[in-house]
C-alpha cells in the first residue's frame, strides 16, 4: 500500500514540477480579528522599553516592508549588526533571520523584543502595559476570551498580522498564471535569471527564503562576517552562509544584502554575479535582469487598510 | 439463602463479570486499535515523507534548477507528525521504549535534514559552475596569432575535454572523473595568456573548476549520506519495535479475551446447571400435582374417575353414550352386612364395570356418588343394549362372596345418547326402578321425563308453598243410602288452593311421598277433618296410606286426636287406601285394631283392582270395602266388571262387611248398584265433594 501511495506522489511531483517559482496566493487564511489586534501590536512603540521603537520602526510598509537604513537602530540609538529583512511574504520563509535562527514568524517575534539593542523589552513588562492598557483589554478579551493578556497572544496575534502581510498580484505572478504578457526585455531578464544559476538558489514561491547559501561562493566576500549561520551551528562549513533573501519586492527594499552595504539594485547584481558566479555581466544583461526583478513587485497588502 | 437463590447470585455474578470484562474489552480494544492506528498511520507517514525527502534531492540533484519550497513543505510535515506523536501522548506513555528509537530516529533525521541544508548550497554552486562552464565553451575566444595558434588548439582541447568531463562527473555521480579534472586543472593552470579576453576567460575557468574540484567530492558525499542515511533504518527499527510492543498489548487483550470467554462459559454453565435444578424441581412439583390431580379426579374408595370429571369428560365426546348403573337394594346391603361389605360391593362393582364393558369402548368409568356408576364412552358403532344386558346378566348369574356370605346383586341400568346427559339417564334409571319388567332402559325424549320432573318440582314447589300458607283444606263427599236416599256419611278428600283456584290433592299425592311433604299433608286434613266435625254429629271418612300406617308420627299424631277429640272417634272411618299394594299385613292389622278400639271402623279402599287377597282381609276385621271406581264407571255396560262387583258383593255379605260403590256417575250406574245390592253409593251423580256440609242431613246410623 504504502508502495502504490509513494508512486502516485511520485508521478504527481513529476507533473507539478513546471516552473521554479510559484505565485503568491491573492488570498491566505487568517483569523481576521486577531490579524488586526497584531497590527496594532506592530505599530506599538509600548512593546519597546523606551516607548519609542515599534515593529514597524525596522519595517517599514512604505518600503518593501524592509528597512531603508542599513542596519537597523533600536532602543537608546543603538545600533543592529545586520539590515532587516522584509516582513512582506515572509510567512513563506522556510526559516526567519538571516541565519534562520527562528524556525517561524512566532519564534522570530521575541527575538527584537528581547534584544537589548532593539526594543530591550521582558515578557512580564510588555504584560503589565498591556494589562493596564483598556483598549488592549477589550481587544484580547474579544480574540483570547480572557482578561489577562499575556504574553504568549502578543507574539501569537502579531505573527497573524504577519500572515496577512503577504503581496500578491506583481506583474510575474499574473505572468505566471497566464493573465499578463512580459515584455521582451523582461522575458529576457527571467530567461537570463535562469540561464545563469540565479534560480537554483532563488525559487519558490519566495523566489528564495526556501535555502541557506553562502555568500562568495566563487569569489569569496571578503567583508566581516556579520550574523551568518556559523553563529548558530559554530560549523565552519556555515561561515558566510545565509537564508537566500527573498526576491519579491526587491526594487523597494535597497540597501540589499545582510548588512545592508549594497545601494543599488545594478550593484547587488554585479556582486552577485561576480562572488557567486564568478563573472561579470554586460550591461544588456544586467539591464534585462533588473527589468525582470521589477516585475516581482506585488500589491501592498490588504491588511494594511483594514481596521476593525 | 436457599441453594437455588445462591445458585442464581453465582449464574447473575459471572453474568455480570462477563459483561464488565465486555465493556472494558471492547473499550481497551477501541482504544488499542485507535492508538495503535494513530500511531501505526504515523510512522507509515514518517517512512513516506522520508521517502519523498529522498526524492526531492534526487530531483534537486538531477534537475538543473528546482524549486526549494517543496523540500520545505515536506519538511514541515515531518515536523508536524513528530508534533502530533507528542501531542497524542500515547507513544511516550506506553512505548517508552519505541519511543526512545523514535527520538533516535528524530535525532538522525534532523541531522539529515542539515545535511540537505548543506547539500543544497553546495549543489547550487555546483550547479551555477556546470551551468556556467556549459555557456563558457561558447564563449572561449578566437586566437589570431598564427604562432600561438597550436598552443591555443591544445588549450582549447583540453578546456573542451575538462568541461565534459565535468558532465560525465556530475551525471555519473563518479568522484573518479574529479581526479582526471584535476589532472587537467593543473595543466590548464600552466597555461598563461597576455591577451586580456584570453586571460579574462582563463581566470574565469579556472575558478569555476576549482568551485567543481572543490565541491563536488562534498556534493557526492552529502547525497551519499542523505540517501543512505542511517534514519530509515532507524525508522524501520522504530515501527518493527512498536508493532513488537503493541503485539504485547494485543497479548494482553488475547488474554482479556480469553478470560472473557472462560467468564461467558462459566455463566452458560452456571445457568444450564440451574435450569437442571429447577427442571428437577419442577419434575417433584409435577409429581405432586399430578398426585393432587388424580386425588381431585379419582374416588379413592373405587379407583373411577369422580363426577366433577366428568362433566368435563361429558364435553369431550361427540357422540357420547352414557350408563347410569345403580346397585339395587344397595341400602339394603349397607345396612344388613354393614360399611365395609357396602365399600366391597362398591369396589367389585366397579371392577366389573370395567371388565365387562369392550375394551374397545374407550369407555371411561366413573362413581358419580352413593351406588351410582357412570360409564361414558363415544356411541361409534356400539351395541349399547347388548353392553346393558351382559352387564346386567353378569350380576344376575354371578354372587361375590363377603366374609363367606354370598350376596347376590342386581343392578338397574339407565342408558342416555341424549343431553344433558347426566339427567338424561338418571330419568331412564327411574323409569327402570319403577319397571320392575326391565332391568336397563335407553332414555327417549318422547316419554317426557324431563319435562315430568320439571313438573314433580313445580308440584312439589306449590304443595309445600300451599301447607305453609294454609291452604291446604278438606273437602266432604256425601256417601248416601241408595235406596233410602239418605246421607250416610261424608268422605273426606283433600284439596289445596293454588292461585285462588281450588285442585284436587291427587296429583300432588305422589310428590308428596316422594318429597315427605306426605306426612305434613296427612296431618293437616286429618286435623282440619276433626276440628270440622268435632260439633257435628256426623260420619266421616279419612284416607289413609300404607305410608302413613307404616309412619309412627302419624300414628302418635292420631292418637293425640283421638285424646283431644274422645267423642268422635266412633264417627271417623279409615279407608286403607291401595288395597292392592298392602305388603306388610301385620302392620295393618295392628293398625286396624287399635283404631277399632278406639271406636273408628276400617273400610278397604279401591277394592277389586288388580289382585286382592280376600283372605287376608277376613283376617283384618274390617267394616266396609270401597269397590274400585274402575269397576263400578262402566258397570251398566261391563259384564266383566258386574260380575266382579258380584262376587265382591257376595264375599261382603259373608263376611258381614258392607260395601261402597264408588264413581256412581249416572242414573243406569245408581240404577245397576241398586240391583246389585250394593249398600252404599258415592258420586258425581248424587253430589261433587263440597268445602261446607249441611248438618242436618246427617244420619246417625250408618
Amino acid at each position: 500500500m504504502n508502495k502504490a501511495f509513494f508512486a502516485f506522489l511520485l508521478s504527481s511531483l513529476f507533473l507539478l514540477a513546471k516552473e521554479p517559482i510559484t505565485p503568491i496566493p491573492k488570498n491566505i487564511k487568517y483569523d481576521k480579528e486577531k490579524a488586526i489586534l497584531g497590527k496594532y501590536l506592530f505599530f506599538d512603540p509600548l512593546l519597546s522599553k523606551d516607548k519609542s521603537i515599534s515593529c514597524a520602526s525596522c519595517h517599514d510598509f512604505n518600503h518593501g516592508g524592509a528597512d531603508p537604513r542599513p542596519v537597523s537602530i533600536g532602543v537608546e540609538g543603538k545600533k543592529g549588526k545586520v539590515n532587516a529583512p522584509t516582513v512582506y511574504n515572509s510567512y513563506f520563509n522556510f526559516r526567519q533571520f538571516w541565519n534562520g535562527r527562528a524556525k517561524d514568524l512566532k519564534d522570530q517575534a521575541k527575538y527584537p523584543i528581547h534584544a537589548s539593542n532593539e526594543m530591550a523589552m521582558n515578557e512580564k513588562l510588555i504584560e503589565k502595559r498591556l494589562n493596564a492598557n483598556t483598549f488592549y483589554k477589550t481587544l484580547f478579551k474579544k480574540v483570547y476570551k480572557t482578561d489577562k493578556i499575556e504574553f504568549w497572544m502578543v507574539i501569537d496575534a502579531i505573527a497573524e498580522f504577519e500572515k496577512a502581510l503577504i503581496t500578491p498580484d506583481s506583474k510575474f505572478d499574473r505572468y505566471l498564471k497566464g493573465e499578463v504578457k512580459l515584455s521582451s526585455l523582461e522575458k529576457k531578464g527571467y530567461l537570463l535569471f535562469k540561464q545563469l544559476g540565479c534560480i537554483t538558489c532563488h525559487n519558490g514561491i519566495n523566489i528564495g527564503g526556501n535555502s541557506f547559501q553562502k555568500i562568495g561562493a566563487i569569489n569569496p566576500y571578503n567583508k566581516e562576517p556579520v550574523g551568518d549561520r556559523f553563529e548558530i551551528t559554530k560549523r565552519e562549513f556555515d561561515r558566510y552562509r545565509y537564508k537566500v533573501p527573498s526576491l519579491r519586492n526587491i526594487a523597494l527594499t535597497a540597501p540589499y544584502f545582510h548588512d545592508g552595504s549594497v545601494k543599488s539594485l545594478e550593484e547587488a547584481i554585479d556582486k552577485m554575479a561576480y562572488h557567486n558566479l564568478g563573472f561579470t555581466l554586460n550591461e544588456k544583461e544586467k539591464e534585462a535582469i533588473i527589468s525582470f526583478l521589477k516585475t516581482l513587485t506585488g500589491k501592498k497588502p490588504k491588511i494594511l487598510k483594514e481596521t476593525q | 439463602m436457599t441453594k437455588v437463590n445462591k445458585r442464581v447470585y453465582i449464574a447473575a455474578l459471572f453474568g455480570s463479570l462477563a459483561i464488565l470484562l465486555l465493556i472494558v474489552f471492547e473499550n481497551f480494544t477501541k482504544t488499542y486499535f485507535i492508538q495503535n492506528n494513530r500511531v501505526l498511520n504515523a510512522l507509515y507517514d514518517l517512512q513516506i515523507q522520508e521517502a519523498i525527502l529522498d526524492y526531492e534531492i534526487l530531483e534537486n540533484s538531477l534537475f538543473l534548477y528546482k524549486n526549494f519550497d517543496s523540500i520545505v513543505v515536506t519538511q514541515k510535515n515531518i515536523e508536524n507528525i513528530f508534533k502530533n506523536i507528542e501531542k497524542n501522548g500515547h507513544l511516550k506513555k506506553d512505548h517508552s521504549s519505541v519511543y526512545k528509537k523514535l527520538i533516535e530516529y528524530k535525532k538522525s533525521l534532523n541531522k539529515k535534514i542539515e545535511i540537505i541544508h548543506d547539500f543544497e548550497s553546495i549543489n547550487s554552486t555546483i550547479k551555477n559552475s556546470t551551468m556556467y562552464l556549459s555557456t563558457l565553451i561558447s564563449k572561449i575566444p578566437d586566437i589570431l596569432d598564427e604562432n600561438k595558434k597550436s598552443k591555443f588548439d591544445s588549450y582549447k582541447k583540453l578546456v573542451i575535454k575538462t568541461i565534459s568531463s565535468i558532465f560525465l562527473a556530475k551525471n555519473s555521480f563518479d568522484k573518479d572523473f574529479v581526479e582526471e579534472i584535476r589532472v587537467n586543472y593543473e595543466k590548464l593552470k600552466k597555461f598563461r595568456f597576455d591577451e586580456k579576453n584570453l586571460k579574462n576567460f582563463h581566470s574565469v575557468l579556472l575558478s569555476h573548476l576549482q568551485v567543481f574540484i572543490n565541491n563536488f567530492p562534498i556534493y557526492t558525499k552529502y547525497l551519499n549520506e542523505i540517501l543512505h542515511n542511517k534514519s530509515k533504518e532507524k525508522l524501520q527499527k522504530t515501527l518493527e519495535e512498536f508493532i513488537i510492543s503493541a503485539n504485547k498489548e494485543l497479548r494482553f487483550l488475547t488474554i482479556l479475551y480469553n478470560i472473557l470467554i472462560i467468564f461467558y462459559i462459566a455463566s452458560i454453565i452456571a445457568i444450564l446447571y440451574l435450569m437442571y435444578i429447577i427442571d428437577k424441581e419442577n419434575v417433584l412439583l409435577k409429581r405432586v400435582q399430578r398426585k393432587l390431580e388424580k386425588m381431585a379426579r379419582v374416588d379413592p374408595l373405587t379407583g373411577l374417575l369422580n363426577r366433577r370429571v366428568l362433566d368435563s369428560d361429558k364435553k369431550k365426546f361427540q357422540y357420547p353414550v352414557f350408563f347410569i348403573v345403580n346397585i339395587d337394594r344397595f341400602k339394603h346391603f349397607n345396612d344388613f352386612y354393614g360399611i365395609n361389605a357396602g365399600d366391597f360391593i362398591l369396589r367389585y362393582v366397579a371392577k366389573t364395570l370395567k371388565n365387562i364393558v369392550p375394551k374397545d369402548s374407550r369407555a371411561k368409568f366413573y362413581r358419580i356418588g352413593g351406588d351410582d356408576f357412570g360409564i361414558l364412552m363415544e356411541k361409534d358403532s356400539l351395541d349399547i343394549e347388548k353392553i346393558a344386558k351382559d352387564i346386567v346378566d353378569y350380576f344376575k348369574t354371578h354372587t361375590i362372596t363377603y366374609n363367606n356370605v354370598d350376596i347376590h346383586l342386581s343392578v338397574s341400568i339407565g342408558i342416555t345418547l341424549q343431553k344433558p346427559l347426566i339427567e338424561t339417564a338418571d330419568m331412564a334409571l327411574k323409569y327402570v326402578k319403577k319397571d320392575i319388567r326391565r332391568s336397563f332402559f335407553l332414555y327417549n325424549s318422547n316419554l317426557g321425563f324431563y319435562k315430568k320432573i320439571e313438573e314433580n318440582i313445580n308440584r312439589a314447589k306449590i304443595l309445600k308453598e300451599a301447607l305453609e300458607t294454609d291452604n291446604v283444606f278438606p273437602y266432604f263427599q256425601p256417601i248416601f243410602n241408595p235406596y233410602s236416599n239418605d246421607i250416610v256419611k261424608f268422605e273426606v278428600l283433600a284439596r289445596l288452593k293454588n292461585k285462588s283456584k281450588v285442585e284436587s290433592i291427587s296429583t300432588y299425592l305422589q310428590i308428596a311421598k316422594e318429597t315427605k311433604l306426605y306426612e305434613g299433608l296427612t296431618k293437616t286434613i286429618f286435623e282440619k277433618s276433626f276440628e270440622y266435625f268435632k260439633d257435628k254429629n256426623c260420619q266421616f271418612s279419612l284416607n289413609i296410606s300404607m305410608e302413613d300406617i307404616s309412619n309412627p308420627n302419624i300414628l302418635k299424631f292420631l292418637g293425640n286426636l283421638f285424646g283431644t277429640y274422645p267423642y268422635i272417634s266412633q264417627n271417623v272411618t279409615f279407608e286403607i287406601l291401595e288395597s292392592a299394594a298392602i305388603t306388610d299385613y301385620n302392620m295393618v292389622r295392628e293398625f286396624v285394631s287399635v283404631v277399632k278400639n278406639m271406636g273408628a271402623k276400617i273400610a278397604l279402599d279401591d277394592f277389586g283392582s288388580g289382585f286382592s287377597n280376600y283372605e287376608h282381609i277376613l283376617n283384618l276385621n274390617i267394616d266396609y270395602i270401597k269397590i274400585d271406581g274402575s269397576l263400578i264407571k262402566d258397570i251398566d255396560k261391563n259384564f266383566h266388571a258386574e260380575l266382579i262387583v258380584k262376587t265382591i258383593k257376595n264375599f261382603a255379605k259373608e263376611a258381614n262387611i258392607k260395601t261402597v260403590a264408588e264413581f256412581v256417575h249416572s242414573k243406569e250406574v245408581l240404577k245397576k248398584i241398586k240391583e246389585l245390592h250394593i249398600d252404599y253409593a258415592q258420586g258425581f251423580y248424587l253430589s261433587k265433594p263440597k268445602p261446607q256440609i249441611k248438618v242436618e242431613t246427617c244420619k246417625k246410623n250408618f
